[in-house]
């Protein structure tokens, strides 16, 4: 079963993903912030693809992809940003930090497990 | 404080008043769209006098807009309770949903097991059937092996002809015996002896003509016992049969109907259930998504919010220095408040209204 690790520090958000990702077979696990996720990251885990909120406090999503990219691990670990901001420049700078896509909040259930097979193949 | 500032006031107070009173999209459009026709009078005009009406107006409006903070963090607390329920209720409506799945699931897998439990019923009593129908033959079988048994009855009659011989040479003898023992009279003392002979040969000749009719007799009976035996069970036996065969082949082939029927009828209903149980989930899954639009309101509000403390900052410094009041300094900052607010709305997707917006970037792009 592959794992994904949602970042988000909207509670609504965690639990409506983590439900919709659950449904369709994956295992899920959480951060509440950037600052936390990375910390996870460095404790061992190990998720087949991230899918973070850019507007965080501590670390923005866009700091969490730089960080998480300089671990060995997940150099070319699938990064998704899910993010209410949509603007050209801040998606350039996203990619620029090694995201793999870009969502803007908010996706279709149906639209997100697509996107999510997508970079998972397999799945 | 003049007309103009005070329309200049009212103007962005009414903005502001417009985003928590209209829906989150129309607002930005009409408000953003207001800061363009409006913006170079708040540039540039002194938005307050130092008049001593203006300290409680900047009062005045620092607690309506702290009023209004209050409002939308509630609206903010509660949306995101209200999302949490209806997750917890969705969650608790899709864990219904995998029960009835794996009820379901397992009810196939029974269904499955009934099934070729009935492939095989129906196999044996396809084989009793084919028995049944090859019984009338069987039971003609056995009919002939009943008439070759009368064959061999009848035979046996042929010792009660053998008997009617035997009785008849018996009578025979007996008229040869009575014939010699009047020659023996006649013979005097010299047929005495063969008189003697002659009267044992007819008294052996007549208990053989009376054996031989006791056999005749006791064959006769024989004969009609078997017979009506035989005729009677065969009858019996053989119509009893044929009955009880065609009873048993109708109910066969309803019993196989109506296996065909209720394996039919089960198919149909996984069939029907199972689908609407895949609508029921893909609707779950949707739900779930639309929750999203909590967190994409909650940002809104946020930003909302924080422009307006930036708004009541703002006033706090021309309550502080009353000269700030009257400086063109106040306009721009405020101005530059609502610039600020906008430009930074503008960089986040407009949530529920931005599908049809063909010059939007898409919402979903992989790099």
């Amino acid at each position: 079963m592959k794992t994904i690790f949602l970042v988000d520090d909207s509670t609504t958000m965690l639990m409506s993903l983590s439900e919709v990702l659950k449904k369709a077979g994956f295992q899920v696990e959480t951060a509440s912030n950037g600052t936390d996720a990375l910390a996870q990251l460095k404790g061992g885990l190990k998720p087949d693809l991230m899918i973070t909120d850019q507007n965080m406090p501590g670390l923005t999503g866009i700091e969490l992809i730089r960080e998480t990219r300089k671990l060995p691990p997940f150099r070319f670990t699938p990064i998704l940003m899910l993010t209410t901001e949509s603007q050209q420049a801040k998606r350039q700078e996203g990619k620029a930090a090694g995201a793999t896509g870009w969502l803007v909040k908010p996706v279709a259930g149906k639209d997100l497990l697509a996107v999510v097979k997508q970079v998972l193949p397999g799945t | 404080m003049d007309a103009e500032s005070q329309a200049a006031a009212r103007v962005l107070w009414n903005k502001l008043k417009a985003r928590f009173t209209q829906p989150f999209h129309a607002a930005a459009e009409a408000l953003h769209s207001r800061f363009h026709r409006q913006a170079p009078t708040l540039e540039t005009a002194p938005l307050l006098d130092a008049g001593s009406g203006c300290q409680a107006v900047i009062e005045h409006a620092q607690k309506i807009t702290q009023s209004f903070d209050g409002s939308l963090r509630l609206v903010i607390q509660e949306t995101e309770q209200s999302a949490v329920d209806i997750i917890t209720q969705v969650r608790g409506l899709d864990q219904t949903a995998t029960h009835l799945i794996d009820y379901l699931t397992k009810a196939d897998q029974e269904t499955l097991d009934l099934q070729t439990q009935i492939e095989q019923s129906t196999e044996i009593i396809g084989h009793i059937s084919q028995f049944l129908q090859n019984l009338p033959v069987k039971i003609e079988t056995e009919r002939q092996a009943s008439t070759e048994l009368i064959d061999r009855i009848n035979a046996i009659m042929k010792l009660g002809e053998m008997a009617d011989t035997i009785s008849t040479i018996s009578r025979q003898t007996n008229m040869v015996a009575i014939n010699a023992a009047i020659q023996a009279a006649h013979a005097g003392k010299h047929g005495k002896g063969f008189a003697v002979v002659a009267d044992e040969v007819r008294r052996l000749a007549g208990q053989s003509g009376e054996t031989a009719g006791h056999i005749i007799h006791a064959v006769e009976n024989i004969h009609s016992t078997v017979r009506a035996y035989l005729d009677d069970r065969m009858h019996r036996d053989f119509s009893q049969d044929m009955q009880e065969a065609t009873h048993v082949i109708e109910s066969v082939h309803k019993l196989q109907a109506s296996y065909e029927d209720m394996k039919q009828y089960y198919k149909t209903l996984m069939t029907v259930v199972k689908e609407y149980n895949m609508n029921m989930a893909s609707a779950i899954v949707e739900t779930l998504g639309n929750i999203q639009y909590q967190d994409v309101v909650r940002q809104r509000l946020e930003r909302v919010l924080a422009a307006q403390t930036r708004y009541c900052e703002v006033l706090q410094t021309a309550l502080d220095d009353p000269a700030r009041a009257s400086s063109p300094d106040l306009g721009q900052d405020l101005a530059q408040v609502l610039t600020d607010y906008l430009e930074e709305d503008s960089r986040h997707g407009q949530g529920m209204g931005d599908d049809g917006d063909d010059d939007a970037p898409p919402k979903i792009e992989l790099f």
